[in-house]
This record gives C-alpha cells, sequence and structure tokens, in this order.
C-alpha cells in the first residue's frame, strides 16, 4: 500500500509531503515528493495509563471505540478486575486483548487489595506478583499505590519492587501530595512516574528530582488545565493519561482531545506530538510503531493538525479506523 | 439499625467533580424516627460485600440530591463490593437486587420503573457492543439526573469511589465507615441521649 501525505516527522520537527510505502505490515519507504497533499500522516496517541475496566468494556469493545480518536495504544494497570479475580482476571484481559488488533500493554498490579480495611475478591502478594512479572505480556510493574509502605520500607511492596527491578522494567508511581523526604524515599525505591499530581508546583518538584508526569485528564480527576504549563519546559519528560474513562465519554474522545486543547494554547506542535506519541513508547518501551523506516505501521491519518480528525488509523499495516467507522 | 437513643450521626458529604469527602454531623430528628431526609439531602449509602454473605455496612451521604430513588452499581473502587445511595429502603433493595441477579453492572430505580445496564464480566465490564454500552450507560447516567433529579455532573462515577478508603476524609467500605484521615473505622452513631 502506498500512502501520499504530509509527512510529520515529529523527533526532527519537520513536516513534508511525502510517499510512505507500507508491505507486509511495515513501512518500508518514506520518501520525499513535491505534490501538494491535503491530510497529515504521524504516529498514534497512546494513553500511558488507563484502566480499561473503568470503560465498562472489556479491551476488544474499548479498543473499537479508542481507535476512532486516533489511539493505537494504551498502558495498563489491571487492578480493578484483578481486585475481584485475582490472576485470573488478568488472565482474561490478556487473552481477550489478543483477540483484537490494538497495541495493549498490562502491567502487574502491586496493590491488591488496596487496603485490609475492605473485603476484595482476591490478594496479589509478592510471591504472586514475581510469577506474574515471569510473563513477558505484562510489561512493568502497575501503579505503586501504598506510598506510606514504600516509606515505610515494609517487606511486601519492596519485593514486589524487587522483582519488578530485578527484571529492569518500569515501575508506575501513585503519590497524590508526596513531597520532601519522603517523595525522595519513594522515587529512590526504584519508581519512576506519576499521575496523581494536580497542582503546577507538585508535578515541578517531582520532575526535578527525575519523575515522570503524566498529565491525567480522566473522568474524576482532571489535572490538565493546571498541568499543562509544564508541556514547555518539560517536553521530554510529559505523557497524558485519562486513568478513567465511562463508554460515553470514550466514545466523545480520548488523548486526540488533550492534543487539541495544547495546540490551541499555543503549544509548539513538535513538543506536544512527542508527548502524546513519543514518550510513552519510549518511557514503557512499547511495542509500537512510530512511523520510521522499519516500523510496524502503527500511524494515524489526520485532516489537519488543528483538529486532527481521523481519517484513518492504522495498526500492524492494517486500517483500524476509516472515516469515523471502526473496522474491528 | 442504631440504638434508639442515638441522636447525632457522621455523613459522608460528597464534592461534584471530587474523590475527596467532607466530615459533616447530623442531629436526628426530634421523635427517632430517622429515615432519609430529603429536603436536607441526607440519603442512606450502603456497601454489601460481594464475596461473601455478610451484614451491610450502612451510612448517611449528602450531595447526591436524590429526590426519589436509588442507585446501586458494582464499580465500587477498589475491591468493587456493591454500593448504593436512595431514598428508600425498598428502592435501595431493588436496585441491589438487580445486581445480584444479573451478576452486576449499574442499575436506577424509581419506584416500580427500573434501569439497568448488566456487567457481566466480574460486575463490572460488558461484553455487548461498546456503541450499545455507551448509548445504555448514557441512558441511565440521564435518567439518574433527569428523573431522579440529581445535581452531580457523573452520579455513577461519584459512587464508585465512595469506598475508596484511602481518599479522605470519610468512606464506607464493607465493613464500616472509616476515616481516611487517620486510618481507622469510626462509628456512624456519634452522640448517644
Amino acid at each position: 500500500m502506498i500512502i501520499k501525505a504530509n509527512y510529520v516527522d515529529i523527533k526532527k520537527r519537520v513536516i513534508f509531503p511525502a510517499s510512505i510505502v507500507l508491505k507486509d505490515r511495515k513501512i518500508i519507504s518514506i520518501t520525499k515528493i513535491e505534490e501538494i497533499q491535503d491530510t497529515f500522516v504521524l504516529p498514534g496517541f497512546i494513553d500511558a495509563h488507563i484502566h480499561i475496566e473503568s470503560s465498562m468494556l472489556i479491551p476488544s469493545e474499548f479498543s473499537r471505540l479508542a481507535v476512532l480518536h486516533g489511539t493505537v495504544a494504551t498502558v495498563s494497570d489491571p487492578h480493578e478486575i484483578a481486585n475481584i479475580l485475582g490472576v485470573k482476571g488478568i488472565e482474561f484481559m490478556l487473552s481477550n486483548a489478543d483477540k483484537v488488533n490494538f497495541n495493549f500493554n498490562f502491567g502487574v498490579s502491586p496493590c491488591v487489595p488496596a487496603t485490609t480495611f475492605e473485603t476484595s475478591g482476591a490478594t496479589l502478594d509478592a510471591d504472586v506478583v514475581k510469577e506474574l512479572l515471569k510473563n513477558k505480556k505484562l510489561n512493568h510493574l502497575a501503579e505503586v499505590m501504598a506510598f506510606p509502605s514504600v516509606i515505610n520500607n515494609e517487606p511486601q511492596i519492596m519485593a514486589k519492587i524487587k522483582a519488578a527491578k530485578d527484571l529492569n522494567i518500569p515501575i508506575d508511581g501513585h503519590a497524590p501530595f508526596l513531597s520532601g523526604d519522603d517523595l525522595k524515599k519513594y522515587i529512590d525505591a526504584g519508581i519512576s512516574t506519576d499521575h496523581e499530581s494536580s497542582s503546577y508546583e507538585e508535578a515541578k518538584e517531582k520532575l526535578e528530582l527525575g519523575m515522570k508526569i503524566l498529565i491525567r485528564e480522566g473522568l474524576a480527576a482532571k489535572n490538565f488545565e493546571a498541568l499543562s504549563p509544564l508541556i514547555k519546559s518539560y517536553p521530554d519528560k510529559l505523557m497524558f493519561c485519562s486513568d478513567d474513562k465511562h463508554p460515553n465519554d470514550l466514545l466523545l474522545g480520548h488523548i486526540n482531545s488533550l492534543v487539541i486543547r495544547s495546540i490551541e494554547m499555543g503549544y509548539d506542535i513538535f513538543d506536544v506530538l512527542k508527548i502524546a506519541c513519543i514518550n510513552p513508547k519510549e518511557h514503557y518501551n512499547l511495542d509500537v510503531g512510530q512511523l520510521k523506516v522499519g516500523d510496524k505501521a502503527d500511524f494515524i491519518e489526520v485532516e489537519d493538525l488543528e483538529s486532527f480528525k481521523i481519517v484513518r488509523t492504522f495498526i500492524n499495516g492494517l486500517i483500524v479506523c476509516e472515516n469515523s467507522k471502526t473496522k474491528i | 439499625m442504631f440504638e434508639s437513643d442515638c441522636y447525632e450521626v457522621e455523613v459522608i458529604q460528597v464534592i461534584d467533580h471530587e474523590l475527596f469527602t467532607l466530615e459533616k454531623k447530623y442531629h436526628l430528628p426530634e421523635n427517632g424516627d430517622f429515615n432519609v431526609n430529603l429536603k436536607e439531602d441526607i440519603l442512606k449509602i450502603a456497601v454489601i460485600n460481594r464475596y461473601k454473605s455478610s451484614p451491610p455496612a450502612i451510612g448517611f451521604v449528602n450531595g447526591f440530591n436524590l429526590k426519589k430513588g436509588a442507585i446501586a452499581s458494582c464499580v465500587a473502587h477498589d475491591s468493587h463490593n456493591i454500593i448504593v445511595v436512595g431514598c428508600s429502603d425498598e428502592e435501595i433493595s431493588k436496585a441491589v437486587n438487580l445486581l445480584v441477579k444479573s451478576k452486576g453492572g449499574i442499575s436506577a430505580v424509581d419506584g416500580e420503573k427500573t434501569l439497568h445496564l448488566p456487567l457481566e464480566v466480574g460486575g463490572i465490564m460488558s461484553k455487548a457492543d461498546a456503541f450499545s454500552v455507551a448509548s445504555k450507560y448514557e441512558e441511565i447516567d440521564l435518567f439518574v439526573k433527569d428523573n431522579l433529579d440529581s445535581t452531580l455532573s457523573a452520579p455513577f462515577m461519584t459512587l464508585s469511589f465512595m469506598a475508596l478508603l484511602v481518599i479522605p476524609e470519610i468512606k464506607l467500605s464493607d465493613k464500616g465507615l472509616f476515616d481516611g484521615r487517620e486510618f481507622h473505622f469510626i462509628p456512624t452513631c456519634i452522640k448517644t441521649k
């Protein structure tokens, strides 16, 4: 397949008309051409932290809505279903995700149950977490919500963190309002992201200490307005995420909405797209194409770079959305 | 549900768009016949263990502004027990029983009228077509706002966070009312005669 469109090279910060050749689900060439083109192609959007369960949809159905908005990949903590069904719940998410052409990524939930003051359906202790991490499909340790336990060096949580560190995979954080020495201790444990920051100052402290910040605009928590000023100074350290999305909400928009808003606000388009398309891939080492020669053909074609109206979404070289119709 | 000499109770006060709650205290009416107070928006909230048979945890909540009926959900972070808020015991039971019978989901009840989105996967996800789930969810959400008069922007979202103990000030788990600041259980009845 040959696609002619304006090619958006996010890293080199240039846009030019190009002919892109796809073969065997990969990008095999990108050639600059002279003819003026109408549409634009760029890597697809990635939600760096979303609980798929919050959409009330199983993964295969979730992806049918996500591709409408140019989302090609997600990073997810399956802790909602894990609290109910334990390992079986996580296995269900993985096997259902495999049925559909979409780049799902799941982690192992380290905080199941969330507290000992409630009844959950399952417990994932350190041994179970360690065993689950052997599965290569579970590519990170998901949100470490028990920050007091990390600060107090409690053996169960520290063993879970160690298991992930031994495998050299990312460890996600969840540290609302944590600051100062406690925050340093939390970061020193090996936790590299936070999606709970609700103020500019809170996020800035975490960034300065080396964390990456996921700007969250979800159903319950909406932090985009407070955190978007970070885009200017820290474009290499940010990602976008939803955390939670109800089904009707997912029908309306996804990471594309944050991209549109950021560009409307005047932030540099290449910085914004790096945050939406590249940073999550690099941080989590995701198997997602970035529209380079040799890459898996995961990308989007849009009408323009203001509305980002999706013409087509490609995943693994196949059209998964065309003219606002989902094809999966 | 309370000692007959109880005259002041804890109330979970919800704030729209927020996950945290505030602790509010409420004086029971003189006659001691306490159920709900629609005028002051003091409704009943309950969390029911869905993993084994146990007595429900019952409390009071302010801020949902339901003028009638009840809403229930199996989505209750993070343990996903059954959570319900309502104006009458009958409607509360009906909303919960809908979920028990269908093994999960969300429900809304107004007298004889019932609306229900079954979520048969673990009680929190549907296997049905994404577009139909979205439109059914939208229908129930609008019913709660238009017919039951809730003033919350996403009543089922707020409901699902009422059992998330790690976010203060007070929440309700299946084991009872919980103070997320001090990290311990607290009694619903504060003062007795």
